[in-house]
């Protein structure tokens, strides 16, 4: 058997590892709300999951090499949008659920086109501008956004008919719980496929620089309003979601620390693997809800906690194993021998 | 017109103390090319030092003003020392670690300081009619140290071979390096000004408004919209951008109430910088 022979049935096993195992992490999660786990860490579950898309679709627009600073601008639009039309528009919550989306990618586009032109801290401030007076305006006009207060009793979902097995309502915690995860996987899906396309490759080549890629053919402007758009729109249905399961919004739910959690979370995850974001939240939804019983000295543990994972994990979380194997593997073979993949 | 006049002075004041802020974090951002998120809360520990050895030790203002500035020119060290020199280089460490930082030392401030304001009692009673408007000499003192610390750094940065082989090194580091100036002592000397004058601002302002935990957060945000405004790196876009957004903020407190103001301000930058995205003074790279 040739070596390449060998290095193929590698690749196969690799991916039939994989494929299970997501099958049995898709099984776990499923499993969730039913091994008798109280509603609280339900709660937490969904919590994540709303976190994840959030995250992960920030990453992706950091990934255009944006430093995007108003993605809960964008989630409050999904938010307010959907809530509106479903509270005074009276909507159902399945239709104004896509419309959230829809009016987030289309602001993100008109957004997008002026600003998307400067990078760095120049995008950060305009993004950020941007979101800072949507919150205003949402905080000035009590009618229809209800002002400093809010919107409080935010109907749930309508119920859905089942053929032959009755209804799902949403009253109780599991089918939110269902519900969140199905926007999880259809945003990580999305983006995911997006990256192991050619779109990916061509996000890249705008990353590491735009004027290359600009002089091959590619048409940057448009390439990057499309990721902006897209982010933005999946972002907002999550806001939307967020909105009916916790029943109530304002506009303090939607200010810059959102954003800034946003970026921590990818960034301690792994900003350069996909599985960063959704690692980053993990760990630091979690981490923070744990630390939530110390009462007074839980900012400064969770605060702690992420400067040193930032500190001594560069490629974050993610970059975890790797760490572990090479300090491994430098035990195991003498320095300066060749391993398998070069020089170790 | 008085009216008028009255929210200029104040406005003046207001943007003395943006512009020690904004001196240090666009020196910061010159240096490691981030913004530094825990210069809010540097500010509010200068102002609780100078509270605490005022107030508590008994000693004058002019000592506990100088005490807060050394101990935070110490942390500024610390910090640059203990966190930011194993990540300079890099673009998103950074900027994350400046706000956790920011975040443990406002959760500090409150465990070690309380949830209740403080306020240092007026060092400089009295006011001063000038063209026809009361001015206190508090406000008149703000300003005037403002201007001082503003030409000491301009004459730091222009006078001494620190200030020149600063500026070398946010030109360009690596003939910087290869003229054989030290980037961890560049990067060192910028956190201990900026921390310094931040401590400054807090110490100034600690006789003129209340001291509290979170007294930072807001002006550290706004000190972003400035040197931002003010092109990101130049210290004369930030003093300028100090002084505008001072005034826009005094005016329109008093016409159209605070909260409003915060919105205005945020969108005229933003709008601003749409237009021109490198700011007021800055190189137009974008």
């Amino acid at each position: 058997m040739s070596q390449t022979d060998i290095r193929e049935q590698r690749l196969h096993l690799h991916f039939s590892t994989r494929g299970a195992g997501l099958i049995l992490l898709l099984t776990l999660l499923c499993a969730v709300p039913f091994v008798g786990l109280s509603d609280y860490y339900v709660h937490v579950g969904i919590m994540i999951f709303v976190f994840v898309i959030y995250s992960s679709t920030y990453r992706f627009v950091l990934r255009t090499g944006q430093l995007h600073f108003g993605a809960h601008g964008f989630i409050g639009v999904g938010a307010y949008t959907s809530v509106l039309l479903v509270m005074r528009g009276g909507l159902p919550f399945w239709v104004t659920l896509p419309v959230a989306g829809l009016v987030a990618a289309l602001l993100a586009v008109v957004i997008g086109y002026p600003a998307l032109r400067v990078k760095g801290a120049y995008f950060a401030i305009i993004t950020w501008g941007f979101a800072e007076g949507l919150r205003f305006l949402y905080m000035r006009v009590d009618d229809p956004f209800g002002g400093n207060s809010g919107i409080s009793d935010i109907p749930p979902p309508e119920a859905i008919p089942l053929p032959f097995l009755g209804t799902i309502e949403f009253r109780s915690l599991p089918p939110f719980y269902f519900l969140g995860l199905a926007l999880m996987l259809l945003t990580v899906l999305v983006l995911y496929r997006l990256e192991h396309s050619r779109f990916g490759l061509v996000y890249s080549a705008i990353r590491e620089g735009d004027h290359l890629a600009r002089a091959v053919g590619i048409d940057i402007m448009g390439y990057k309003v499309l990721a902006f758009a897209l982010c933005s729109g999946l972002a907002a249905m999550a806001g939307a979601f967020f909105a009916h399961y916790s029943g109530f919004i304002s506009p303090h739910s939607f200010n810059v620390l959102l954003t800034i959690s946003l970026g921590i979370y990818t960034t301690v995850g792994g900003l350069a693997a996909f599985a960063g974001p959704v690692v980053g939240s993990l760990f630091l939804v979690t981490a923070g809800e744990f630390f939530a019983q110390y009462g007074f000295y839980k900012i400064m543990l969770y605060a702690g906690l992420m400067i040193i994972t930032l500190l001594f994990l560069p490629e974050g979380i993610v970059g975890l194993p790797r760490i572990i194997m090479s300090a491994l593997n430098r035990k195991r073979t003498p320095a300066g021998a060749t391993t398998e993949y070069g020089t170790s | 017109m008085e009216v008028i006049g009255q929210a200029v002075i104040n406005g003046l004041s207001l943007g003395a103390i943006y512009a020690l802020l904004a001196l240090g974090l666009t020196l910061l951002f010159s240096i490691m090319g981030v913004l530094f998120f825990a210069h809010g809360a540097i500010y509010m520990l200068g102002a609780y030092v100078t509270y605490f050895v005022c107030v508590r030790a008994g000693l004058t203002y002019i000592a506990s003003v100088l005490i807060a500035v050394a101990a935070m020119a110490v942390l500024g060290l610390a910090i640059e020392k203990g966190l930011f020199r194993r990540v300079r280089g890099t673009l998103f460490p950074p900027f994350f670690i400046a706000i956790g930082l920011n975040w443990f030392l406002e959760s500090l401030g409150f465990a070690i300081f309380g949830v209740k304001m403080k306020s240092i009692p007026t060092v400089l009673p009295g006011a001063v009619r000038l063209f026809g408007m009361i001015v206190t000499y508090e406000r008149l003192v703000l300003v005037v140290t403002g201007v001082i610390a503003v030409a000491a750094l301009h004459a730091f940065l222009t006078r001494t071979r620190a200030g020149l082989a600063m500026r070398a090194f946010v030109e360009d580091p690596e003939a910087a390096a290869l003229q054989g100036m030290s980037g961890d002592t560049v990067s060192s000397l910028a956190f201990v000004i900026g921390c310094s004058l931040a401590a400054l601002a807090g110490a100034s302002v600690a006789p003129v408004y209340v001291v509290s935990p979170t007294m930072g957060e807001h002006t550290v945000l706004t000190g972003m919209l400035i040197i931002s405004l003010g092109g990101l790196g130049s210290i004369p876009g930030a003093l300028l951008g100090a002084v505008v957004i001072g005034l826009i903020e005094s005016l329109g407190a008093m016409y159209l109430g605070t909260e409003f103001t915060w919105g205005l301000v945020f969108v005229f930058v933003a709008i601003f910088l749409t237009i021109r995205p490198a700011g007021i003074m800055g190189e137009q790279h974008a």
